[in-house]
């Protein structure tokens, strides 16, 4: 099977996600569709009314020139030729498609070098030719660098296999592209990917092709598919102009503002504004939720949601509540939230229950804080005096200002960078303060130490001291011998001389 | 290299919500199923509201995501979205507690009313270690859950009483779930998709072609 669908679409190689194959074939700087004959979908319907006005019937069958620049178009030219194991053994000469996310120019002024030399200098051969003069749109780097690490994965997987995936994926990033470059209903794309990940998903745990890959595996692959489909289609699966998500951003950044006053006390989190460290985690949670705007990938956006929910975990155990239970968790992602006003909070959302991979969404740590961070969104959309356990008048006069929280000046004055500066410097000094009155206690002691060591030595050598005494006594005159006629007396002098006692005991 | 290998025994991903009033011991009994730990004091690892335990059942293996949920009375709109796809709950009251238990039966209502029978419910009893200042019989919880087709453990997350079996228990019951799924779905469609071993089909989908459309 695999073979017939190669001889069927000769010379492209199956299993590279080349991003220079997917350009449209005009070079117009779009994406390219194989169902539309290569061409984006602009190109396209120019081409079918050429093709239309040329001649009245089948278009799709018109021999025009484009055809002929599809065939050119290729990549490796052993590629797909007739067998799989050829497939195979060109794999390994394909050029890295991140190579070829060179600039238009240089392709086309450096072409048909393939050599091993050409991959590393960045030069991509690119036959097609501009037939038309229309904005160059240079490929992002956002897709460039999903496109290489996916490419650089299916590398590691056995060839059949990289192959079979790669080419189910271009299919559904192209339909999806298209499709959403057509204004399709949010719901119909939405049900594109939802019904590619299944049947995917379906297909990677259940065909006997895929009987070697582990669960680990599995997963990056079910991640990677969920990155490229999407990040080719992101401008138009971000915010589309079919649907009102703008306006929902904006509600609910006014509604933000308007909530300023909200304390993490009211939401009934327990949050120690006043420490440093605390205030450090709020910070970083909410650099990470503003940046989940920035990332143009689930994945990536989940990242910043997981690293977010991290920090606000950190910042309640910091504040002393033991384990951060789910009552307090919650209390205080609406917190942040409400602190951050993140930009098109609400557009991200919705792009990523829309489009992510429903299964990441069920299980894993990000799913979890994923679905916080919803229910949070949610409760600020709806909060009203009933949710802060307050009486609608007094929830009232602080919408419209009238009323401003008390502690709301402390807690801006603590956002005040100087100040929360000195707060810290303060902390620091006092635990310097505490850290060499502790020294100078030890100091102390170790001095008490010395002064007891040396008392007690004097004590031991006064002791050894009294209890050995040292005398001296003066030395004995040594024994005199005389020679001669022996009296008596001198009888014993020799007699006390041959037994000799020099000391005294 | 492995292409004559059995598929792999397929990976159940569920994911399980805790649900149940503050202190009644959702935390604790996860906490000692997953780290088999307990804390007279509440206090513990740095993520008690999400914890993960992989298990095997016969050749099935069981990912389990637990999910911790806030239990105030205000954040009680969110728990759609909480239980939104879940496999399992967990209904935990304090057998010492008998409004903890009336709360457990408005969470029953809510959940049949939001998910139906696709979601499998487990209702716990917990802290036996208590029997003395018990307030909630056994027959009423038992008699009360056999009515709403859920099943009724009793546990002690402080003496490691029961826990093992709740997780065991639940997971049997969702792999049985997800196979009545995975059959029904099979016989809507029968011809959806080939999955015949050795045979790699590949189905040109023209752009014309009708969306199929799939549960939600
Ligand atoms: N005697 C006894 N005490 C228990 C048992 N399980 C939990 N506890 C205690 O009950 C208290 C509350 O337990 P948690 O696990 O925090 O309860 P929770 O349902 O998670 O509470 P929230 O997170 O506030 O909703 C703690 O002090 C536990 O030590 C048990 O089986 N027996
Ligand atoms: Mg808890
Ligand atoms: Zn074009």
């Amino acid at each position: 099977m695999i073979m017939a669908f190669l001889s069927s679409q000769p010379k492209r190689s199956m299993f590279q996600l080349n991003e220079s194959d997917l350009m449209c074939k005009n070079a117009c700087g779009f994406y390219g569709n194989p169902e539309w004959r290569g061409l984006c979908s602009q190109c396209f319907r120019e081409y079918q009314k050429k093709a239309e006005a040329s001649r009245s019937r089948h278009p799709l069958r018109g021999k025009e020139t484009l055809t002929e620049q599809t065939t050119k178009h290729q990549t490796p030219p052993s590629v797909g030729s007739s067998t799989l194991s050829q497939t195979v053994s060109t794999v390994k000469t394909a050029l890295s498609p991140f190579d070829k996310f060179v600039s238009k120019k240089k392709q086309q002024s450096e072409r048909k070098t393939h050599t091993v030399k050409s991959i590393f200098a960045g030069a991509a051969p690119k036959d097609a030719e501009p037939e038309h003069a229309r904005p160059t749109r240079q490929v992002s780097a956002d897709v460039q660098h999903v496109v290489r690490e996916f490419n650089e994965y299916l590398q590691t997987l056995p060839k059949p296999i990289a192959s079979d995936i790669a080419k189910r994926i271009q299919t559904v990033a192209n339909k999806l592209l298209d499709y959403s470059a057509v204004d399709y209903s949010i719901d119909e794309l939405t049900k594109i990917a939802g019904n590619f990940y299944e049947e995917f998903s379906d297909r990677l745990t259940r065909n006997e092709l895929f009987a070697g890959l582990d669960e680990a595996s599995t997963t990056k692959i079910m991640d990677y598919a969920e990155s490229y489909i999407l990040i080719r289609s992101y401008k138009n699966l971000f915010c589309p102009p079919t649907t009102d998500d703008e306006d929902k951003d904006l509600q609910t950044q006014k509604q933000i503002r308007k909530l300023n006053w909200v304390t993490a006390q009211r939401l009934g989190a327990t949050v120690d504004e006043m420490n440093p460290d605390v205030r450090e985690h709020i910070d970083l949670a909410i650099t990470d939720i503003i940046e989940i705007d920035t990332k143009k990938t689930v994945d990536a956006k989940l990242k910043c949601v997981v690293s977010c929910c991290r920090n606000i975990a950190q910042m309640l155990q910091l504040s002393g509540n033991g384990p951060p239970s789910a009552d307090q968790f919650l209390p205080a992602v609406i917190y942040v939230v409400l602190k951050a006003n993140p930009p098109r909070m609400q557009s991200n959302i919705k792009f990523i229950t829309r489009f992510a991979n429903p299964n990441r969404l069920r299980t894993g740590e990000a799913g979890y804080f994923f679905t916080n961070l919803c229910c949070a969104l949610s409760f600020i959309e709806s909060m009203d005096a009933k949710s802060l356990e307050m009486t609608e008048d007094e929830f009232q006069l602080y919408m419209s200002g009238e009323i401003s929280s008390s502690s709301l000046h402390e807690q801006q004055a603590f956002m005040c960078d100087g100040l929360r500066q000195m707060n810290k410097n303060l902390q620091i000094l006092n635990e310097l303060k505490q850290r060499q009155a502790r020294l100078d206690e030890k100091i102390k002691a170790e001095q008490e130490l010395m002064e007891d060591f040396f008392a007690s030595c004097m004590r031991k050598i006064q002791e050894g001291r009294e209890k050995y005494p040292l005398i001296v006594k003066p030395r004995r005159q040594l024994p005199v011998f005389t020679f001669g006629p022996a009296n008596n007396a001198s009888k014993e002098n020799i007699q006390d001389s041959l037994n000799p006692s020099w000391a005294d005991s | 290299m492995a292409a004559s290998a059995v598929a792999s025994p397929r990976v159940h991903d569920f994911k399980v919500v805790l649900l149940g009033e503050g202190c009644v011991g959702k935390t604790s009994l996860v906490l000692r199923y997953v780290e088999n730990k307990f804390n007279e004091k509440h206090e513990s690892t740095l993520q008690a509201s999400f914890l993960t335990k992989k298990l095997t059942i016969g050749n099935r293996r069981v990912n389990l995501s637990i999910w911790d949920t806030a239990g105030q009375e205000r954040f009680h709109a969110l728990g759609p979205i909480y239980y939104r796809d879940s496999n399992g709950a967990i209904l935990t009251y304090d057998i010492t507690d008998d409004d903890s238990f009336q709360k457990v039966k408005n969470w029953v209502k809510e959940l049949k009313k939001m998910l139906g029978t696709d979601i499998m419910l487990t209702i716990i009893g917990n802290k036996t270690d208590l029997e003395k200042q018990r307030n909630v019989s056994v027959e009423t919880a038992e008699q009360y859950a056999e009515s709403v087709g859920a099943t009724h453990f009793q546990t002690s997350a402080k003496l490691n009483r029961g826990v093992e079996e709740v997780f065991l228990d639940l997971s049997r019951r969702m792999i049985e779930q997800a196979d009545k799924q995975d059959a029904e779905k099979r016989a809507l469609s029968p011809s959806s998709r080939s999955t015949a071993a050795g045979n790699v089909v590949l189905l040109e989908e023209t752009p014309a072609a009708p969306i199929k459309s799939g549960c939600c």
